[in-house]
């Protein structure tokens, strides 16, 4: 299964320069940790492939299925970065809600919503009135929005904004548990999230991918005097704001 | 099905909005002020109920707006096509309202309030593809038009204005329905603009 | 934050291009088209202001009503409450609304000015009171706009207010057999004539019923720091937003279609005694010149046996504006500047002199034959018989009555001075029905 992006540019308003332009990328296998400047085009990226916005210029594939058709976005789950909590539904309603707009039937994905939720710990809070959960609870409804109908491609903008340590490491044993043919797209500031069994890194900036590869390749970028454990960053650093370079 | 009902909040607001569409019918069915025209530089009657659509039209712009974007946005199922059915029921509702009232008060000034809810409603779904929420305003605004530029000398509103023509006039009911139809098709063709 | 950023990001900066726009056609349409018609014989900035702002008041306070709403659920939106402002309530409401009421205000002073600019008059203080109540009233609006959207959804709060207040401000002008609305609205819709003034008093009621609302909604946003003022509050607004609405309608009930006036208002200039003859600066009429002509007339009508006493005062009646004062044995109240400029100062002396000795004539043809006579004697005839063949042309017999009174008159030259002059003197009481026709040739 790949997901393609050809040649794709995407500017929000006509007259405004593009956010990405001719961006080439496919999404690799496992779990992938998109990093960038403030900016850089993530968000976007993550928004067209979730087929949320459509590129002025160029296609999104799913195993060549393009992005505006049913059976690509049935297969595609997108976390964004601000999670909306509608008035008048519970978490659980919102979650059931999320996989029946993805297709899934009104009593599967009401038993879907109950084990998205209990996958990110929040089943206590199921019967709570979405406008009354606490920020980081609201993301964890967005995550469990994402996994609720077992999409094939996970596209998940800063997941763990707002998390608490011990739900960033429910969040990264969870992901850890998803099959080996669900890929995962994970935009995040949070250069440990690399260190939590990250299989790609790609650096994005100024709507350009400047690094696609692995951790190790990532890594072997930063500076040689860079301190233990901050080592990541230096990477990060190196690749976001300077030179292009293939890992 | 039910999920997307209460996303929208349509088991609240849309029986709010008709109710108070029909208070409304009742307290104005027969109020008529002289409102200046800039027109003519006179007066003109200009009947209260060209304004009853206004709240109903606020409260459905209100329920379409209650969306959970992020997923309809990449949805699988025809939102947008339940979308447009709630604006049919809507103008339908009101349209049974206008009867109904005109039936039972036999004022004759409700009868065309299905289609002038129907006329409002559609221009408003075309304006909200551009401008997004704003369009709210649309109604109040095109019946400020009517007042200021829609009535000549005699007090004969013009046939663009559509509200304050009479309830068996071809022209006007045509135009509503050409109104909400074009409505429609933008409801159902393009994505609505969010302040997000 | 800066001024631009408040403007910028505010929604009266999309607002203002058709709002601004429609009172321009409507200056540039309307008002060019239509002031002609209503303008007085002198120009007076006061009717020219209330003119402009007659059909402007309902469409600027439902544009700051409504835009005011939608500020305030931007400002719910953009969660600005919650975040602990260190600023008051009011002050961030009040910096919010800024730009909504500079627009609400431009909607009002803007065709104001091009209607002063195009009439080449000044702005005098007379205007004050208009001009500052249109102001309050607008940002009375735009309070309980803005405190109406704190609470009511940001999709439903703007557009009820907009037509809830445009058509309940454009209506309350032809409110029926009830008055009282049309003095409460804020919309002043009188249009005001040289010489008249509004009064305080009179714009009471337009500032109390929306001011008080206001005031009230605005008290419930002061913070309450402890019980006591938690309670108190909400009391308070209630007793401020009805005391003022109830005070403006019991001071209004009784009005009629028209709020009290004042009339009188304009620098004159005056000449002689007995009569003392007083005309308006601004008119440009010679005083002088009508007390020779009103003397003139005296003169000649006792060169005829007539004999006048002219009164202590000859004052223009312009200054009265639409409220005409009945003429006394001490004052005529004559259009003297209009008179002096039509050249009928003579005429309009001759309708006061002829003094008929009852209330209202009942006998058409011995009145229009005394003035026919008296219209004789001072080289007015020519005048009275046209106006007179326009009046008469209306009733069925009036070429007949318009032949027999010429014809009275003509038969009674031919007697002597003295006959004629008793003639006259009988056809005055005969007119008011009085028996005893002695006289009558």
């Amino acid at each position: 299964m790949t997901l393609e992006m050809r040649s794709c540019t995407y500017a929000y308003r006509p007259w405004a320069p593009p956010v990405l332009r001719d961006l080439e990328y496919t999404l690799p296998r496992g779990l992938t940790v998109l990093v960038g400047p403030n900016g850089a085009g993530k968000s976007t990226l993550l928004r067209l492939a979730a087929s949320v916005a459509r590129p002025q210029k160029g296609t999104i594939t799913l195993d060549g299925t393009p992005s505006h058709r049913r059976a690509y976005r049935a297969a595609v789950a997108w976390l964004p970065q601000r999670v909306i909590p509608m008035t008048g539904l519970t978490a659980r309603e919102q979650v059931a809600y999320t996989g029946w707009l993805k297709g899934m039937g009104k009593r599967a994905a009401w038993d879907a919503a109950a084990r998205a939720l209990a996958r990110v710990e929040l089943t206590e809070e199921a019967e709570t009135k979405a406008r009354r959960l606490s920020g980081g609870q609201l993301r964890r409804v967005g995550v469990a929005s994402a996994l609720v109908h077992e999409a094939r491609v996970l596209l998940l903008d800063e997941p763990t904004a707002g998390m608490d340590p011990h739900q960033r490491r429910v969040f990264h044993d969870t992901l850890g548990a998803l099959t080996d043919d669900v890929r995962v797209l994970l935009s995040t500031h949070d250069v440990a999230d690399l260190a939590a069994a990250a299989d790609h890194v790609t650096v994005l900036r100024s709507g350009r991918v400047t690094f696609s590869g692995t951790p190790a390749g990532f890594l072997a970028h930063a500076p040689a005097d860079s301190a233990p454990g901050r080592v990541a960053e230096a990477a990060y650093t190196a690749l976001s704001e300077g030179q292009w370079a293939r890992g | 099905m039910w999920w997307w009902v209460k996303a929208r909040r349509a088991h609240t607001l849309l029986p709010v909005g008709l109710t108070l569409l029909t208070a409304l019918v009742l307290l104005l069915h027969d109020t008529v002020a002289r409102l200046p025209s800039f027109r003519t530089g006179a007066d003109n009657p200009v009947p209260a109920m060209l304004l009853v659509p206004v709240p109903l039209c606020a409260v459905l712009l209100m329920s379409l707006e209650s969306r959970l974007s992020a997923a309809e946005d990449s949805s699988v199922r025809r939102v947008r096509a339940r979308d447009a059915g709630l604006t049919l029921a809507a103008v339908a509702a009101a349209t049974t309202v206008g009867l109904g009232a005109d039936a039972v008060l036999g004022s004759g000034a409700a009868a065309p309030l299905g289609r002038n809810t129907a006329f409002l409603t559609g221009l408003t779904l075309c304006v909200r593809s551009r401008a997004g929420p704003p369009a709210v305003m649309t109604p109040v605004v095109w019946f400020a038009a009517v007042v200021f530029f829609g009535f000549d000398r005699t007090g004969r509103p013009a046939l663009w204005t559509v509200l304050p023509r009479a309830a068996d006039d071809p022209v006007a009911a045509t135009a509503a329905a050409l109104t909400l139809s074009a409505g429609l098709a933008v409801q159902l063709g393009t994505r609505p603009r969010t302040d997000s | 934050m800066r001024f631009a950023a408040l403007v910028r990001t505010s929604s009266a900066l999309w607002a203002a291009p058709p709002a601004l726009g429609l009172v321009l056609f409507y200056f540039h349409v309307s008002f060019s088209r239509d002031y002609e018609f209503t303008r007085g014989d002198i120009p007076y900035a006061l009717e020219t202001v209330s003119f402009v702002l007659d059909p402007l008041y309902a469409l600027a306070y439902a544009t700051a009503s409504s835009l005011a709403a939608w500020e305030s659920g931007r400002m719910n939106r953009a969660g600005v409450w919650a975040s602990a402002p260190a600023r008051s309530r009011h002050a961030i409401a009040a910096h919010t609304l800024l730009p909504v009421l500079v627009l609400a205000w431009a909607m009002l002073l803007f065709p104001v000015g091009l209607g002063l600019l195009s009439e080449g008059t000044a702005l005098t203080p007379d205007c004050a009171p208009l001009l500052i109540m249109a102001l309050f009233v607008a940002a009375a609006h735009g309070v309980i706009g803005f405190a109406v959207g704190l609470v009511v959804p940001r999709l439903v709060a703007p557009p009820l207010l907009a037509a809830g207040v445009f058509y309940g401000v454009a209506s309350s002008a032809s409110s029926g057999e009830r008055m009282w609305p049309r003095h409460v609205s804020g919309a002043f819709s009188t249009v005001l004539s040289f010489g008249e003034r509004t009064t305080w008093t009179a714009l009471a009621p337009q500032f109390l019923f929306t001011g008080s609302i206001a005031l009230g909604l605005a008290l419930l946003g002061v913070t309450a720091r402890n019980r006591g003022v938690r309670t108190a509050v909400p009391v308070l607004s209630c007793v401020v937003a009805l005391t003022g609405t109830l005070a403006a309608y019991d001071i209004a009930e009784g009005w009629g279609h028209t709020a009290p006036l004042s009339v009188g208002h304009a620098r004159m200039t005056c000449a002689g005694s007995a009569p003392r003859v007083c005309v308006p600066v601004a008119g440009g009429a010679e005083p002088a010149e009508v007390r020779a002509e009103a003397e003139a007339v005296v003169r000649e009508l006792a060169a005829a046996g007539v004999r006048v006493t002219l009164p202590r005062t000859m004052s223009d009646s312009v200054v009265n504006g639409a409220h005409p004062r009945p003429s006394t044995g001490d004052i005529w109240w004559l259009p003297l500047t209009a008179g002096q400029r039509d050249a009928t100062t003579r005429y309009q002396v001759l309708t006061r002199a002829v003094r008929f000795p009852c209330a209202s004539t009942s006998d058409e043809v011995a009145s229009r034959s005394a003035m026919l006579w008296a219209a004789g004697n001072t080289g007015e005839a020519k005048r009275y018989l046209t106006a007179q063949r326009e009046e008469l042309a209306q009733y069925d017999n009036g070429d007949e009555v318009f032949a027999l009174i010429k014809e009275r008159v003509a038969t009674v030259r031919r007697a002597s001075t003295a006959a004629q002059a008793s003639w006259y003197r009988s056809e005055l009481k005969r007119a008011c029905g009085d028996a005893g026709r002695a006289g009558d040739t």
